[in-house]
């Protein structure tokens, strides 16, 4: 009966954005979880997978086409597909290994500023570690909502980010710190 | 060069950078994907009934909400009794924050003498010093579980009686247990303090634990009242309340305990805990893994499992259980607790070609010998 009742709330727009999201971002999904799993099967399971992580996640996203909401679905199925595949091989969250994967840039501009080489440094951190930067910085989330998308307590959350600033530290200012 | 200060004004350009550049490398992998038809169908499915689960109680409106609350209502005052009509109002009222209590915590804060019963770190009330009321005779006409299937959660424990419903949801990665509990008598509190909120004009109580990390929430509606806990946020758990639903019976996945079915497995195995106190509430099997529910005469739940062999690496967030190894009679013990402090306990262990686990609130020492009267049915 409740759920009867809760059927008369009208959430049809967040359903039109979710159509919305299939119809342009299901290439990009499943190629980002394709390069992971290497299998096409598995790589529509975390594509579906991510979906219904997006649809717990919809007032997060403004606008269907905007830069940020691609980043965001992208990240979204990297993480089903890396679920996937850690189920799949029971293993344990690999770290460098699971690096978020960079061509690399080589150094055009001797106007290299502390910005760039910080950014370049990001990219070399453990997936779980850039992971928490990205949504803590660029998209802003509380601890809460990381902790909710990535499916770990909030403490954990604050931990993650504890530890990326400490890696990034010394990546960026090596071990011995002086000045 | 010298040392570069990682302020967070630094770490959002270069995180900016580092990421807008990741996005722009990834799609230019980006390839054309050509679902097959059985993807098509369950995600045509999925973005079609979508709005079946997708509810989120802050998405509730005001005019809508009033009809929620007024049908409850109705629902309530057609099934009271006269006498009780004007108590249950007070009552619904109260649930519903149409009136507010002065001092919630206050008043609900418990003056009885305690008796702690190892149950997913809650202390109770000692039971035997309640009087017997008409309120105990009361049963569940109305069943209800929560709708997170298909959000990825598998049940992994149905213990389902007249006055009490216990539910426990697994995630496909392992990492959430979430609880429900439906029960007609008032679920106690734990000691930890907590806060009432009313969202939508429905009052909740809620606990989070920085000891276990696990969130609880209590509420009621008409009759019943609710429980659920989990680690998880709040705005997850209230999106997963506003899933609240009628129970459908899995008839095809839960058995009673004395019954036979096709096993999976050579030998089915239980846990020989009638001298400890326990019965067998319910036994479940699937092509994976059997689970069985033992409940103490005290109400503390102990869930048993037994599956082929398969490695525990990775199963349980190592950054929230403290993990230790125990050999036993030759066994060897896997033992993960939340904290030092709290009971939640883990256990995994194999034998005789199996892998088996115990999750329950209880000292170690004490599971590891439950685990040792382990035998096949």
């Amino acid at each position: 009966m409740l759920s009867f009742y809760l059927s008369l709330v009208d959430e049809t727009n967040e359903q039109d954005m979710l159509v919305q999201i299939y119809n342009k971002y299901k290439n990009l999904m499943f190629s980002v979880a394709n390069q992971i799993l290497n299998d096409t099967y598995l790589a529509e399971d975390a594509v579906h997978n991510a979906f219904i992580k997006l649809s717990h996640n919809l007032h997060k996203i403004e606008d269907v086409d905007d830069y940020k909401t691609k980043g965001y679905v992208a990240t979204i199925a990297r993480n089903c597909a890396k679920n996937v595949y850690v189920k799949q091989h029971k293993i344990k969250e690999v770290e460098y290994d699971d690096a978020f994967s960079f061509k690399q840039n080589q150094i055009q501009s001797n106007h290299f500023t502390q910005e760039d080489e910080i950014s370049e440094k990001i990219k070399l951190l453990p997936q779980m570690y850039f992971e928490v930067l990205v949504y803590k910085y660029y998209y802003k989330h509380s601890g809460k909502e990381i902790a909710t998308i990535l499916g770990v307590s909030e403490g954990v959350v604050y931990k993650r980010l504890e530890r990326a600033k400490q890696k990034l530290e010394v990546l960026v200012n090596g071990q011995n710190q002086t000045d | 060069m010298g040392k570069i200060k990682l302020t967070d004004e630094l770490l959002e350009k270069a995180t900016k950078k580092s990421f807008e550049n990741w996005i722009d490398q990834t799609a230019q992998c980006e390839k054309e994907f050509s679902p097959s038809e059985s993807f098509e169908k369950e995600m045509n499915h999925f973005l079609k009934n979508r709005n079946k689960f997708s509810y989120k109680i802050s998405h509730f409106k005001p005019r809508r909400s009033i009809i929620v609350i007024a049908a409850i209502f109705l629902l309530m005052l057609s099934s009271l009794s006269v006498g009780a009509v004007r108590d249950e109002v007070t009552e619904i009222f109260k649930s519903t924050g149409i009136i507010q209590q002065k001092s919630p915590v206050k008043k609900k804060k418990p003056k009885k003498k305690k008796e702690k019963v190892t149950n997913n770190g809650y202390y109770y009330q000692n039971t035997t010093s309640k009087p017997t009321t008409t309120k105990a005779q009361k049963t569940i006409s109305v069943e209800y579980e929560l709708d997170i299937d298909d959000l990825g959660y598998t049940r992994i424990t149905e213990n389902i009686s007249p006055q009490k419903i216990f539910i426990s949801y697994q995630s496909y990665d392992q990492s959430i247990i979430i609880n429900f509990t439906q029960s007609v008598n008032e679920i106690e509190k734990p000691q930890i303090e907590g806060e009432y909120q009313t969202i939508n004009e429905q009052q909740y109580y809620i606990c989070h634990s920085p000891e276990d990390s696990r969130l609880r929430i209590y509420w009621q509606i008409g009759e019943y009242y609710f429980k659920l806990s989990g680690n998880i946020s709040q705005e997850t758990a209230f999106s997963y309340i506003a899933l609240l639903k009628e129970r459908v019976p899995q008839e095809t996945t839960t058995i009673e305990p004395e019954q036979t079915t096709t096993s999976p497995f050579e030998y089915n195995y239980c846990l020989n805990l009638a001298d400890y106190g326990y019965t067998e509430s319910s036994y479940t099997v699937n092509e994976y893994s059997t689970s069985t529910v033992y409940t103490s005469a005290e109400g503390n739940i102990l869930n048993f499992s037994q599956e082929n062999i398969t490695s525990i690496e990775g199963r349980v967030d190592e950054t929230v259980y403290t993990k230790s190894v125990e050999t036993v009679d030759s066994i060897e013990f896997t033992i993960y607790q939340l904290t030092e402090n709290s009971a939640e306990t883990i256990i995994f262990w194999q034998q005789n070609g199996y892998q088996f686990s115990i999750y329950s609130d209880g000292e170690k020492e004490q599971l590891i010998q439950y685990a040792k009267t382990c035998i096949a049915r």
